[in-house]
């Protein structure tokens, strides 16, 4: 227990939660940042200012009243994954019982699912062409689409208001009443889907080996990168620093951001084909499963590997929970593991089995205490206690949110989009001082010739001066010299005009710079 | 001024002062003005103490008969005021004087000329001396005003031991120094003047410093704090707060209509008069009147919402039967009437047996005849009842007015009776001589004897016994002589228990009102009924049976609203546990209901469809044990099964390559050396030469130093190393400006500001911009604070 903070002090329990890395911060010496006085009180002030943010953000804690709770064993002898969904029903308030609900579709499966962001859709994507997205707490259907045409992934965009479908040859995006609005001829033969929803991005990938971004909020495809690897496996994004993690064939995940045309990291996790990535939300712990049927625990922080797990059969879908809680589902299992990154689990948290079916996609449900699971037969969800994060920010994310909240929402995260250009293995990088040695380092100009001195080129306006042996010229050649009418004046003005221009460009291109006007600008038009 | 004044004088013959001017002796008009009376007096003291000073005079009174020229002499005072002062002083008198001339409206000659004369007669007693010249005139001979000069006099400018004045020699004194060159001097200055602007201006230091290192500055700066007045702040009225008020404060105080004191000491000695009791009890009679006035409204009140028909109808009736009563006695409308009735009253003196007409008819004996006897009774009666109303007491109201008086009255009838009884007697022998009349009269009599004294008793000791005393259920007549049992007894008894209590309140009432004496017995009761408000107040109202039969026929949902009553603290726990046990009743009937609702919904329940399907199957937990014991226990089978994937796997051998990928990035990331001398350059035989000197190496820096490499202890992992140029646009290139080093810089952007990251107090506190004005305040200039 620690002693009880005392009354008005700065300290209070629970800052250290709120505090941000102290590595490239400098520490002070006596009481001191710098010699120089008024740099020292502005330290000091900034100090003091993160002090009381911390204070004040550790007080918000009172706030936050919901508390997860998970399945608890009475006696070491209890077994938690023993208990049966059927078993946890009894058990549940009707309300909960409600959300659990099991969908009988057995022709055009297997399924693939994805949630909303705020987890109050649900996409499915049977492989044969059946696509409906669900409000599925109310059971009401938004809208069922069949293709007719293969569908190898769907994903919900910023909202539940469009979606995209990986389809047999493009990728498609549908409103929320199933109206196709965009056909992506540049995703070709993609299988897998992810969306970036702070930089709009969706990434495709699939059997061309190409990752692909394409900002939905312009429509502009942001890049293609070539992974060399042959099709991808897998595609995950890391929801932290929005780094693409794919998995490869032979057995590596690669890192891929949109601005850098050769991956971030490499990481060799098994010796077969990766069958599924899984990333936390704090974007420190990865999960990999692969064909050689290795369930391998990375931490992205160094890179490392943590644990290596063995599955009986290759899992065909991970997935990490808000709260830490990894499903790992093979054939007609699913299992759920609790504390698998911090130490070597040997039992699951939960165990569940469909019968007859396979495992196509597990999905946990954001905030809510689900596993959404689309297998061959249609569609089921589970009840997994402790899954969902309890405490939600309705300024970020609202599972009740009105229409109007919804549309506002949209509003604000496409004023607050982030570049893709911003996306790093360390977003912290982006504002501080670059580290490398001065003469690496570029100079303001240069930045700006990286980035937009080909296009600046490009868009450059000219002013249109013809050669020297115009047709004017030529006309005011073959008139009588001694003849002077209207043409001739306004041929004679249009030369003059034209000369001056030229000199100015002259004068522009060597950099002398421009005469003052004598008589200023209000005058200068009587010249 | 003082010191230079003999000197002044002395000289003053041969100019009017203007030989020398000393700044300090330049004085404004005004003060000249003001020093010229002064100077009066000092001149004629100084005239009464030395009257050697003729020339003076002289040229006084030469100038006061000369009037324009003392006008011109005066412009000229007016123009240098550094003139002498005994002019001044003269020409005070000539001034108003001319002044009065120049506006010849106001001219009063008399006093200027007394005035004038009483001023220039004192001295012309004075001047009459003799100046005896005995110099010769010279042009070097100068008037000596008959004084001589000697030696000392002259000295006494030069010694200072013979004079204090004495100012050419002073031992003390130096020579005086050259004055400073212009520009020397002018920079002194400067550095004087700096100096003290300096001093002023560090006085603002603090306050600019302070404003300086203001995280937020809000102007208007020290803004005055304003409350709202609500009903929850009182504040005194006394003090006028808005200008308007100040200034209509100050009107109603200068008029003298706002005497502070008036009210307080009114009050103050209307309580200092008091003794604590009385106090006390003039308190309690007015919190008595109070509560009986709240009361009264509130029955009003309760009886203006009575919404029955028929109960209106029966108060309609009552209240015209009491006005009809009412009329019997007094109505001011009739008064003309009644007039007239007594006007021929008296004109016919009917109503008296003393009218000749009666006196006749009695000593006729005609009285005995059946119609005059009529007529002489009617008359007897008429007489009566006007008398009744000279005495000025209603029919109705008898009762209430003393009992003494209505003693008086009763044995003033008897004795009139007895009168009369000799008249009835005189009259023969009628009904009213009959036996069983006189009886009944005699029993009357009693009755209302007795009923006087219990009326004296009630007076007396306040005892309302006789009221409360209940009629039983048993209607006794007088003269039937037996007891009836009949249901209308009872409602006769109710009648007669409301009629009672409606007296007791009465009187009740009575007393609360007159308040003489018996406060602590009536307070009981008082009190009671307070109690009694209260808790009809607390509740919903119960209304009393006995006040209102209609009240309570029509009682049935009030009573349904009891139902409902609130329960509050001062309800008993009795009633507490009986509404507690209520709600649980209707609750779980309504619980039934609703049951039984959801029961005829769950027919058409949409959400049917959606719940669990549950699958139940008895092999499927041995299944799932065995699955969960392959993953982590089975070591045997695990490593049997490690194996057959390596093997499985063995021709991809993907480690391998995954180990060549990185040597090869390692080593092309790496830095690299080009051997750039020509080949062949410098050997004259061959390539047999060992060492050549001109070796030319260049040195390509690569991306990252082989040992540099983040993933160099890494196995299975290649992080590239290349800068990501699209991410340097959001690095800056160098420390910006105020900070000295880049950790610094980055210990500035630790906290982000947006208030997702922070809280709401935090993100507001960051955001605030640094200047806050108040639109539409006039912000003033800075003030210092040491004023």
């Amino acid at each position: 227990m620690a002693p009880p903070a005392k009354m008005g002090s700065i300290d209070r329990p629970g800052t250290e939660k709120y505090q941000r890395s102290d590595s490239g911060v400098a520490k002070k010496k006596k009481g001191k940042y710098s010699k120089d006085k008024k740099l020292n009180a502005n330290l000091k002030k900034l100090d003091n200012q993160y002090k009381e943010a911390l204070r004040s953000a550790a007080g918000t804690d009172l706030l936050l009243t919901e508390e997860t709770g998970f399945l608890e064993a009475d006696s070491p002898m209890e077994k938690t994954f023993k208990f049966q969904q059927q078993d946890i029903e009894q058990v549940l308030d009707e309300q909960t019982v409600n959300k659990k609900f099991e969908l009988n579709l057995p022709k055009l499966g297997p399924y693939q699912i994805d949630y909303s962001r705020n987890g109050r859709d649900l996409l499915l994507g049977g492989i044969k062409g059946h696509v409906a997205s669900i409000d599925w707490r109310k059971g009401a259907m938004n809208c069922e689409l069949f293709l007719n045409e293969t569908v190898h992934a769907v994903k919900y965009l910023h909202n539940n208001q469009y979606f995209a479908v990986a389809q047999k040859k493009y990728t498609f995006i549908y409103d929320n009443q199933g109206t196709e609005l965009h056909r992506l001829k540049q995703h070709i033969d993609s299988t897998l889907l992810d969306f970036l929803p702070y930089h709009f991005l969706l990434v495709t990938a699939g059997n061309t080996g190409f990752i692909k971004f394409h900002d939905v909020s312009t429509g502009n495809l942001v890049s293609e990168l070539r992974t060399k690897l042959g099709p991808t496996q897998a595609l995950k994004q890391n929801p932290w620093n929005a780094v693409m993690h794919a998995g490869h064939s032979n057995g590596t995940v690669s890192l891929w951001a949109p601005n850098m045309s050769t991956p971030l990291a490499k990481m060799l996790s098994a010796r077969g084909p990766v069958t599924d990535i899984a990333i936390d939300r704090e974007g420190k712990y990865m999960v990999v499963s692969g064909a050689d049927k290795s369930l391998k625990v990375w931490d992205l922080r160094k890179f490392k590997e943590l644990d290596n797990y063995y599955t009986p059969t290759p899992a065909k879908s991970l997935d990490i929970s808000d709260t830490g809680l990894l499903s790992v589902s093979w054939g007609p299992h699913i299992t759920v593991w609790k504390d698998i990154f911090k130490t070597k689990q040997s039992d699951p948290y939960m165990n569940h089995l469909i019968p007859s079916s396979k495992v196509e996609r597990a999905k946990f449900v954001p905030f809510e205490d689900i596993l959404g699971v689309g297998h061959s037969k249609g569609f089921s969800s589970l009840v997994i206690p402790g899954a969902g994060e309890a405490n939600y920010d309705a300024l970020e994310l609202n599972p009740y949110e009105s229409v109007k909240q919804r549309q506002q929402g949209e509003v604000r995260a496409l004023m607050n989009k982030l570049s893709p250009d911003t996306i790093s293995l360390d977003p912290n990088v982006i504002g501080t001082v670059d580290k490398r040695a001065n003469s690496i380092r570029l100079k303001p100009g240069q930045i700006g010739e990286i980035t937009e001195g080909s296009e600046e080129n490009k868009m450059e306006i000219k002013p249109e001066v013809k050669g020297k042996n115009s047709s004017l010229r030529k006309h005011l050649r073959k008139k009588t010299q001694n003849v002077i009418d209207q043409r001739k004046l306004r041929i004679e003005r249009n030369l003059k005009m034209e000369k001056e221009a030229r000199q100015k460009k002259y004068k522009q291109d060597r950099g002398i710079p421009e005469e003052k006007d004598l008589l200023g600008p209000a005058l200068s038009r009587f010249k | 001024m003082r010191n230079g004044q003999g000197y002044e004088e002395s000289s003053e013959d041969e100019d009017d002062g203007y030989s020398s001017i000393d700044e300090n002796q330049l004085v404004t008009l005004s003060e000249a003005w003001d020093m010229d009376d002064k100077d009066l007096n000092t001149y004629e003291k100084s005239t009464s103490k030395n009257n050697d000073i003729v020339l003076n005079e002289d040229d006084d009174k030469w100038e006061s008969e000369s009037e324009p020229e003392s006008e011109s002499e005066e412009d000229d005072d007016e123009d240098d005021d550094n003139s002498d002062q005994e002019d001044d002083s003269e020409e005070d008198i000539f001034q108003n004087d001319s002044d009065d001339i120049e506006d010849e409206d106001d001219i009063n000659l008399a006093s200027t000329v007394s005035k004038l004369q009483s001023s220039l007669r004192k001295p012309e007693k004075e001047r009459r001396k003799l100046i005896a010249e005995t110099t010769e005139e010279n042009e070097f001979n100068l008037p000596t005003n008959g004084n001589k000069l000697s030696l000392t006099d002259m000295l006494a400018a030069v010694d200072s031991s013979i004079s204090k004045d004495a100012i050419l020699i002073d031992e003390d004194s130096k020579a005086i120094a050259a004055p400073l060159p212009k520009r020397i001097q002018q920079r002194h200055d400067r550095a004087v003047a700096y100096e003290m602007t300096k001093e002023e201006i560090s006085k603002w230091e603090d306050t600019v410093q302070k404003n300086r290192q203001a995280e937020v500055l809000k102007f208007p700066l020290n803004p005055k704090i304003k409350h709202n007045d609500s009903a929850t702040t009182f504040k005194s009225d006394n003090i006028p707060t808005t200008e308007l008020e100040t200034k209509i404060n100050n009107v109603l105080k200068e008029s003298a209509l706002i005497d502070e004191k008036k009210e307080a000491t009114f009050e103050e000695i209307a309580i200092a008069k008091m003794s604590s009791e009385e106090m006390q009890r003039r308190t309690n009679e007015l919190r008595l009147m109070r509560e009986l006035m709240f009361r009264d409204e509130k029955r009003a009140k309760r009886i203006k919402k009575i919404k029955s028909k028929q109960y209106h109808k029966i108060k309609k009736k009552e209240r015209l039967r009491n006005q009809e009563l009412v009329e019997g006695s007094d109505n001011e409308s009739e008064g003309e009437d009644h007039d007239m009735k007594r006007a021929q009253e008296r004109m016919s003196l009917k109503h008296k047996t003393q009218s000749n007409w009666a006196k006749s008819m009695i000593k006729s004996g005609l009285s005995k005849d059946a119609s005059n006897r009529s007529e002489l009774e009617e008359m007897l009666r008429q007489g009566e009842r006007l008398r009744a109303k000279q005495l000025g007491h209603e029919d109705g109201e008898q009762s209430d007015d003393n009992i003494s008086d209505i003693e008086n009255d009763y044995n003033r009838d008897r004795d009139n009776n007895e009168a009369d009884e000799a008249i009835k007697n005189k009259l023969g022998k009628g009904v009213l001589a009959m036996d069983f009349m006189k009886k009944a009269e005699e029993r009357s009599k009693q009755e209302n004897l007795q009923e006087l004294e219990e009326l004296r008793r009630l007076e007396q000791e306040g005892d309302l016994q006789s009221f409360e005393d209940s009629t039983s259920n048993v209607n006794i007549t007088i003269n039937q002589g037996r007891r009836v049992y009949t249901p209308s007894a009872s409602a006769i008894r109710e009648d007669i228990d409301q009629v009672n209590q409606q007296v007791l309140a009465e009187i009740n009432d009575d007393q609360a009102n007159s308040l003489t004496s018996k406060l602590g017995k009536k307070f009981n009761v008082v009190a009671n009924s307070e109690r009694k408000d209260k808790t009809e107040l607390s509740k919903d109202i119960i209304v009393e049976e006995d006040v209102n039969p209609w009240l309570t026929e029509s009682s049935e949902p009030s009573q349904k609203s009891n139902k409902v009553t609130t329960i509050d603290k001062e309800s008993s726990k009795l009633s507490k546990a009986a509404a507690k046990i209520a709600k649980k009743v209707s609750k779980k009937h309504n619980n039934n209901n609703n049951k039984r609702k959801n029961d005829e919904d769950q027919l058409i329940d949409i959400e049917e469809t959606l719940k669990v399907i549950t699958t139940s199957r008895g092999g499927e937990e041995d299944e799932e044990e065995e699955e969960g014991e392959g993953i982590g226990s089975n070591e045997n089978k695990m490593f049997k099964q490690k194996d057959l994937i390596k093997e499985a796997f063995a021709g991809d051998d993907v480690v391998e390559e995954f180990e060549i990928e990185k040597k090869r990035t390692i080593r092309d990331e790496d830095d690299k050396q080009e051997d750039l001398t020509l080949p062949g350059w410098g050997d004259w035989a061959g390539g047999s030469k060992k060492n050549k000197k001109r070796k030319v190496i260049k040195k390509i820096d690569g991306v990252v130093q082989k040992d540099k490499r983040k993933d160099k202890n890494l196995k299975n992992v290649i992080i590239n190393e290349k800068v990501n140029k699209k991410n340097l646009k959001y690095q800056s290139s160098g420390v910006p400006f105020p900070f000295e080093s880049r950790e610094q810089y980055e210990r500035s952007l630790r906290m982000p500001v947006g208030q997702e990251w922070t809280s709401r107090d935090t993100h507001q506190k960051m955001t605030m911009p640094r200047i806050v004005t108040k639109q539409g305040t006039v912000i003033d200039p800075l003030k210092a604070p040491f004023k």
